[in-house]
């Protein structure tokens, strides 16, 4: 089964965050959120290629607006950086997944990425083992990035 | 006098971040244009004179590969220098660009340096060009 790493996953959208947006996270200690619980707002990624699937990326609103404010360069307050969150998080999904299938994949193969869309509330995981999902620390805020890979060929190192 | 730029992204965000970076590279701009996609981006190439194209290419109605295709197919467009600002980190696709002549490619995410980089390559020193471009 293609299953990426966890610590890949964590590498690599940490490193998006800060390159795109000036925001820093890091792998979380603490005991994740309770998911029926959770006020964060996601978005979802289908791609396809050697392997196909999707990447969802959750977080709070604070977040979402911090993400937005600081790819504006406006003040997380203002009625831009509101507006357009749910555009900064579809374009941070839309990176991270890029550069998540190329650190996975390597730079030959071709994949095609979907449009992102919204979701309204993250799905518990199946035991399955068919999604990946790492747990980030932004400024005290949980952040979560999953990937779901279907056509699995070979697992991943 | 400077460049007429065309951004084409359906990331409004993205659309702004890239104006942003422009401003940082200190490329003389005559004029900004803005399309959603590639739809959008042809027309706005036929009612205003665009020296540059930076697109994207994962976009929905018309994605930047189809855009391309036609601006070749038509005289008045096949010179217009296009770089592509995009998430693709394949090899194969940028070279596929290439191919279809594409001018330059920035990856996403990016920094002002690289798209300046970039925009040097494509259009060469901007001083020389935009003093060329007033005489």
């Amino acid at each position: 089964m293609m299953k990426p790493e966890t610590a890949l996953l964590e590498r690599t959208t940490a490193r998006v965050l800060e390159d795109s947006a000036f925001v820093f996270a890091m792998p979380m200690d603490a005991p994740p959120p309770d998911l029926s619980t959770w006020q964060a707002v996601g978005v979802r990624l289908t791609f396809q290629g050697p392997f196909s699937g999707y990447c969802e990326f959750w977080a709070p609103f604070e977040v979402a607006k911090l993400l937005s404010s600081n790819m504006l360069g406006t003040d997380e307050d203002s009625p831009d950086a509101q507006e357009m969150c749910f555009d900064a998080m579809k374009e941070t999904l839309n990176i991270l997944c890029g550069n998540l299938l190329t650190e996975i994949a390597g730079s030959t193969p071709v994949f095609n990425l979907g449009t992102p869309t919204t979701q309204s509330k993250p799905e518990p995981v199946p035991d399955d083992g068919s999604i990946t999902e790492v747990w980030l620390n932004s400024d005290g805020h949980p952040i979560l990035l999953r990937m779901h890979v279907k056509d699995e060929s070979s697992r991943v190192a | 006098m400077g460049f007429n730029i065309l951004i084409v992204d359906d990331s409004k965000v993205t659309r702004i971040m890239i104006k942003r970076t422009l401003k940082l590279t200190g490329i003389p701009v005559g004029s900004l244009h803005e399309a959603e996609n590639g739809q959008v981006a042809l027309e706005e190439m036929k009612t205003n004179k665009i020296d540059l194209v930076l697109a994207d290419i994962n976009m929905p109605v018309m994605d930047g590969m189809a855009m391309i295709a036609q601006m070749k197919a038509d005289p008045e467009l096949a010179s217009v220098p296009v770089i592509v600002i995009s998430t693709e980190g394949s090899s194969t696709r940028i070279e596929e660009l290439r191919s279809k002549g594409v001018a330059g490619y920035v990856r996403k995410p990016f920094t002002p340096e690289d798209v300046r980089d970039t925009l040097r390559q494509v259009v060469g020193d901007w001083d020389d060009e935009a003093r060329d471009r007033s005489a």
